[in-house]
């Protein structure tokens, strides 16, 4: 009995154990792990690529998060993809047409694509995965796709309309049409993770065994990329392997090793480059980019290249007096030494810019910025109505990887130096975002401050609204005068307090409602009668609340239930609301119409079209003048390669920004072999004698 | 009999902790300024929507409040969840709306588990000998030397001890990965890392545990009869402190339990931990709820597995 | 005898066995092994003094601390360099003559950064003590002397609070109520009161069991007196133990959340931020990681001696 106890207790704990040991063990050896592949590769080792990845918790593209990034264009593709350069071209695409109506697409598709289980992919793949992206309930951001634009695709989701008259099609087995409701740059978003295909078959069996949520596990799953999954551990490694029947450009990878390094931990990839456990690392701290600049063995390997975007400030979007001054925007822009930040604080890893982006794009070639010019910025602020009161500058709240919290302090000096009483207010990431996305409207003085917000400005897709990194932000929130913008607060309180509102039950209520139902028809016809540009005047004449009120009234019957009333008066008071509020911006728009007008034409122009780029300009110039945000400089994105690696390609699109498209990858077998190999020859050898001995 | 009522009492006040434990969490988490939608990602990525984007972003934020019944009160959301822990259920986390978290805590618990189970073994397998090397030459240069570093291996944090290990094995010898998880050589330096505390407790209670004893009648009369004295000490001393060792690893395991919230961030473990910190940043409410459940739930249940295991080594110990 | 994870060698009588971890212990119970202290007065004191002089090493402990005090107290002269000070053209030097710890990537100098550090941890770790302190003490007071079922439903409470990973309530708090200096040792001495109020309760209740505070009380003494004269004095010992070993809990509580980014906000040092900023840049640069690292684990050893050194004399032992 003792005995028992004796060898019981350890053995509870070590049987414990074994399950940690157990992976430790099976683990095995790497060596026989490339022997395997040697041998599968008729005797050459194979070619393993790592690289950084962010933490990914499964493969699902629709997802709006880094894993779109990993799936888009390398495990599954679309009709159009990226190339090196980032210029959408056709993928699975053959030929595009675009009606004259500019709505209708019409695309074939290329015949010779396969999926990685031989089948063909056709147009129905792309429906099948499409309709999923709409299917009611569906957790799709769908925000951030194109659906937004296809016809009823919308009302699909809303559960309102059947499938069958949403407005994408397929023909036949390669030809699709897509009907949108007004014009886009179909291709840029057929390039985006939202509009990916789905290998149906693949995925029906998945869900037939209860597993709809892993269809893209490896081993179940099937894409159309140049890879394909085979291990996938949550938030740790992925490894990919090649398609064998993928058709298409594709680098002699044959297997890519995907780390996930989380987002604060950017930058120890430098020491797991150093070590050889990555080939590529990007560099994120100042610490890092001052060690990989200078040390000896790795300074060559280090690659830069600009991003799309820019990081400035904007003007916090409180609602106060003191930032419609002009001349004191004008000051604060003249004040900033940009080559002063991007030399002494970002020490020289960004390019110092004017403009929305960086310097050397063609885009803002010829465009005026304000540059660096104390003198002039005391001359300016002089003129204007500042007389030393507290300016806030927002702030994030921690370090930052990329060291935003040093440029706020020099920012501070900077704008000290001219007679600014700049005050530096640090906040936590949820409360900032509502002094830099937010409306202002929030009714508390202490929100209503003057203010400065750092503020990235990004692309995130290729289209011409999102070319201007932001910069119509001036014309939507910022460029009214004071008074106005008192108005909007009101308003938007209104809306908000709305909720509460338990009235509609009783005609009284509605009468109520009516006079604003009146004034809101006399704007409308108004806003109809002034507004010269029909474009304009359309997108406009779609927020008239009147009928709506009209058609919400004539739906209450003697039987209607209360709550329904409800229910109804508080969605008829929140139109009109929200009726008055275009109307007010309309009218109180004298400064910025010009610039509204532009951007109502961007929205519908396409990256095609020719005429699409002059306006871009123009409305960037717009933005320019008007000082409500600042832009400081386009940082470079830093990483080292080994020497044998080429053809990487470099998301620039968000805040994710990684290798993608791993398609293009390529090594120099030579030099790999001697790098990674060195022992390949002899060791070849020996396994080939070892097998013959067996 | 009486074993079983000592087991459901103890099991009930489990449960009851644990409903505490997610309630303080939800309200916690509920007080908190900025929510998911708020956070930088999905506010930068909307930054350039037409007005059309707007609008389905308005009617996907009220999907979302939906579909994780955040319209509904706080406490209507706490009996949800805490119906549906009932049967291991906890839904989808925000960041990813594909991936049922239960899912991801059968992963992640098991990874953690592994790291924390190597470092008990560690404990055990080194802390045991080191503590009677010390008990055998008690006051000697030995018995300073690993007691002091003993001393040293509790007091010092297990992060700091992970970035010196980092330092010496991965930096300047480059024999070990710096982070990373998979093969057999990611596993050393965090084992480590997370035992060494450990092994100093294990260590030093062993060393006192055996001089206590060596007080004894029995032991006197043991060295009297002319056994010699490390035959004394194995075969006596140790056996005596072996079984209330397991009192001791009860609480280190929960020790090292949340000692790898640190650890897995300093190797970039994708366990548990990290899971933990990352909801916390990112506002992920049902994850955070969820990690702070399993990872209290694995300390209570295995106090009580501690108890139960102690009562049926040592005869002198009745359940009650 | 009743099963207990709750052992010899646990509480605050194990030193590091919380600390080691990083985090104030999660359901070690501070009650254990507190005897009744003799205490009394100043001769009391000289004798204290006489003891604790005895043991080498906490004499050590304690002259650093004292240093560490000083350092921390007059940083604002002593430190070379304002901690905020930037110096771009001087980032990322080792150690010289005018950075004796060398600077970090804004070239900002470590040695005074640490020195601020020393400041806030203290600041942090002496506040969060006070916080638990003041609250778990009243709590448990209360409960211990009243008794009946406010004590019981006192003692629920506790439990619960035990029943939460302490660390975790932490991360917690601190998403909840966002990060800074204040909020930083509100959070760990939130976190911490529990323990303390389990304490003040045990004392309470074996002084109130007692045959002199039965006698006192049977010769007519009031509560006031009895407080004063019989339990005061006997908790005093056991509270100024558990004391120092929450100091540098609490120290280790704030660099462990500095290490996952939810410590003190930064550009404010802290020992924990130092040690993950630095370790970002461990391979180029070690002695950014070095040498907050070195001062931290010594304070936390001192603390330690300094704590083995009082729990000789107030403890069982």
């Amino acid at each position: 009995m003792r005995l028992t106890k004796w060898v019981v207790g350890p053995l509870a704990l070590l049987s414990l154990g074994i399950y940690g040991l157990y992976n430790c063990v099976l683990c095995g050896d790497p060596a026989a792990k490339a022997a395997a592949a040697a041998v599968a590769n008729g005797g050459r080792p194979e070619i393993v690529v790592r690289i950084p990845s962010f933490p990914t918790q499964s493969l699902e593209p629709y997802v709006w998060a880094p894993q779109a990034v990993i799936t888009q264009g390398t495990l599954l593709e679309g009709l159009f993809g990226y190339d090196r350069d980032l210029n959408v071209v056709p993928k699975v695409a053959e030929s595009w047409v675009l009606a004259p109506d500019k709505l209708t697409w019409t695309i074939k598709l290329r015949k010779d694509k396969k999926w990685s289980d031989g089948t063909g992919v056709t147009a129905h793949d792309f429906i099948y995965g499409w309709t999923r992206f709409c299917s009611p309930g569906f957790p799709s951001p769908d925000w951030a796709s194109v659906f937004v634009s296809v016809e009823h695709a919308m009302d699909y989701k809303s559960g309102s309309i059947p499938l069958d008259s949403v407005g994408f099609k397929a023909l036949d087995d390669y030809t699709l049409v897509v009907k949108l409701i007004k014009p886009r740059s179909l291709p840029s978003f057929l390039a985006l993770s939202s509009t990916l295909p789905m290998h149906k078959a693949s995925f029906e069996a998945a869900k037939a065994r209860g597993e709809a949520d892993f269809w893209w596990m490896p081993g179940s799953f099937v894409g159309n990329g140049p890879y394909i999954p085979v291990r996938f551990v949550r938030d740790g490694e992925i490894e990919l392997v090649r398609n064998p029947h993928y058709v298409g450009e594709r680098g002699n990878v044959d297997r890519f090793v995907l780390k996930s390094m989380s987002m604060s931990s950017q930058s120890v990839q430098i020491q797991q480059y150093e070590a050889g456990e990555l080939d590529v690392a990007h560099v994120m701290t100042l610490g890092d980019y001052a060690y990989a600049s200078k040390a000896k063995h790795i300074k060559d390997q280090v690659v830069m290249t600009p991003e799309m975007g820019y990081t400035g400030i904007q003007m916090a979007r409180t609602v106060n007096k003191l930032m419609n001054d002009d001349n004191l925007r004008r000051a604060i822009a003249l004040a900033i030494d940009k080559a002063d930040l991007a030399k002494n604080v970002m020490g020289g890893r960004v390019n110092p810019t004017n403009v929305f982006g960086p310097e050397q794009d063609s885009l803002f070639a010829g465009l005026t910025g304000v540059s660096f010019d104390r003198e002039e910025a005391k001359r300016c602020l002089a003129k204007s109505s500042y007389r030393g009161e507290p300016i806030y500058l927002f702030s994030p709240p921690s370090t930052d990887v990329k060291g935003l919290a040093s440029v706020s302090e020099a920012i501070q000096s900077h704008l000290k130096a001219i007679g600014l009483n700049v005050v530096i207010e640090n906040l936590e990431e949820g409360v900032l975002n509502s002094y830099v996305w937010g409306g202002g409207y929030i009714d508390d003085p202490r929100y209503n401050r003057p203010g400065l917000t750092l503020f990235p400005g990004k692309v995130l897709w290729k289209e011409p609204v999102m070319m201007l990194r932001a910069a119509d932000h001036s014309w939507d929130w910022m460029n009214y005068d004071y008074e106005v913008k008192e108005l909007r607060k009101r308003i938007t309180l209104e809306r908000v307090a709305l909720k509460k509102e338990e009235k509609g039950d009783k005609p009284r209520d509605w009468a109520e409602l009516k006079v604003l139902r009146d004034s809101c028809a006399a704007w409308f016809a108004r806003i109809k009668s002034m507004e010269t540009d029909s474009l304009f005047r359309n997108k406009i004449l779609e927020k008239n609340a009147a009928p709506q009120y009209d058609r919400l009234l004539s739906s209450i019957g003697p039987k209607t239930a209360r709550d329904e009333k409800i229910a109804k008066w508080q969605s008829a008071k929140d139109v009109l609301l929200d009726a008055e509020f275009e109307f007010l911006t309309y009218f109180g728009n004298q400064r910025n119409h010009d610039g509204k007008v532009t951007f109502a034409h961007l929205e519908t122009a396409t990256m095609e079209d020719s005429a699409t780029t002059p306006l871009l300009r123009h409305m960037i110039q717009l933005s320019l003048d008007q000082n409500w945000i600042i832009p400081f400089f386009s940082e470079k994105l830093v990483y080292v390669k080994r020497p044998w690696l080429t053809g990487e390609s470099m998301n620039k699109f968000g805040m994710w920004n990684v290798l993608f498209d791993l398609q293009y990858i390529n090594v120099d077998e030579k030099a790999y072999m001697a790098a990674v190999h060195p022992e390949s020859k002899s060791w070849l050898t020996r396994l080939a004698s070892h097998q013959e001995g067996n | 009999m009486h074993a079983l009522v000592f087991f459901s009492k103890r099991l009930s006040a489990i449960v009851v902790s644990l409903a505490a434990v997610v309630t303080i969490t939800f309200y916690l988490m509920h007080s908190a300024p900025g929510n998911f939608l708020e956070m930088q990602q999905v506010r930068e990525a909307m930054a350039s929507l037409d007005s059309k984007g707007r609008e389905a972003q308005k009617q996907y934020e009220i999907e979302f409040q939906k579909r994780y019944a955040l319209d509904k009160p706080i406490y209507v959301q706490i009996g949800i969840y805490l119906k549906n822990a009932a049967t291991f259920k906890f839904g989808p986390s925000f960041t990813n709306p594909n991936v049922p978290i239960e899912a991801l805590v059968r992963e992640k618990f098991g990874t953690t588990l592994q790291i924390v189970l190597i470092g008990l073994i560690l404990a055990i397998v080194a802390g045991v000998p080191l503590g009677v090397i010390a008990a055998l030459r008690k006051n000697t240069v030995w018995d300073y030397g690993l007691m002091g570093f003993s001393m040293i291996g509790q007091v010092i944090p297990s992060f700091v001890i992970a970035v010196g290990l980092i330092v010496i094995f991965s930096v300047m010898l480059g024999w070990l990965p710096t982070s990373g998880w998979g093969q057999c050589r990611h596993y050393i330096l965090p084992a480590l890392a997370i035992g060494a505390a450990p092994i100093a407790t294990v260590a030093r209670y062993i060393r006192s545990s055996i001089l206590e004893t060596m007080e004894q009648d029995y032991i006197r009369t043991a060295f009297s009869k002319g056994i010699p004295e490390a035959r004394v000490i194995l075969a006596h001393a140790l056996r005596n402190s072996l079984i209330p060792l397991i009192t001791v690893m009860g609480p280190q395991f929960s020790f090292m339990l949340l000692g790898s919230v640190l650890v897995e961030q300093v190797f970039r473990i994708p366990g548990m931990g990290s899971m933990f910190v990352s909801a916390a940043q990112q506002r992920d409410y049902p994850m955070l709820v969820t990690s702070t459940l399993i990872f209290a739930a694995a300390i209570m249940l295995v106090n009580l597995v501690v108890d139960v295991l102690y009562a049926f080594l040592d005869p002198r110990i009745k359940l009650e | 005898m009743s099963p207990s994870t709750t052992t010899p060698g646990q509480g605050p009588g194990a030193p590091g066995a919380d600390l080691a971890s990083g985090f104030p212990a999660a359901g070690s119970d501070p009650s254990d092994e507190m005897s009744v202290p003799q205490y009394g007065g100043m001769a009391g004191l000289r004798r204290d003094w006489r003891r604790f002089r005895r043991n080498k090493l906490a004499v050590a402990g304690l002259a650093y601390i004292l240093f560490l005090f000083f350092i921390a107290f007059t940083a604002d002269w002593v430190a070379p360099y304002h901690y905020e000070t930037t110096n771009p053209p001087a980032a990322l030097e080792s150690s010289s003559v005018q950075h004796w710890f060398g600077t970090d990537e804004l070239g900002r100098d470590m040695l005074s950064r640490v020195m601020y550090s020393a400041r806030n941890a203290i600041v942090v770790s002496f506040g969060s003590v006070l916080i638990g302190l003041a609250v778990g003490a009243f709590i448990g007071a209360v409960s211990g002397f009243y008794g009946g079922i406010l004590d019981i439903a006192v003692m629920r409470v506790v439990d619960i609070m035990f029943a939460f990973p302490q660390f975790l309530l932490l991360i917690i708090l601190v998403t909840a109520m966002g990060r800074g200096l204040g909020t930083m040792f509100v959070a760990i001495g939130i976190t911490s009161w529990a323990g303390y109020a389990r304490l003040v309760r045990g004392q309470i209740l074996s002084a109130k069991n007692n045959d002199y505070v039965e006698a006192a009380r049977c010769l007519g003494s009031g509560n006031g007196h009895i407080i004063r004269k019989y339990i005061l004095p006997n908790i005093v010992g056991p509270i100024i133990v558990a004391v120092s070993f929450g100091v540098p809990a609490g120290m280790l509580a704030e660099s462990a959340m500095s290490l996952i980014g939810m410590g003190l906000r930064p550009p404010m040092p802290s020992w924990g931020n130092l040690i993950s900023a630095g370790m970002m840049q461990m391979y180029g640069f070690p002695h950014l990681v070095l040498w907050p690292s070195l001062t931290f684990g010594l304070t936390l050893l001192a603390f330690t001696f300094v704590g083995d050194g009082l729990r000789e004399i107030y403890g069982k032992e």
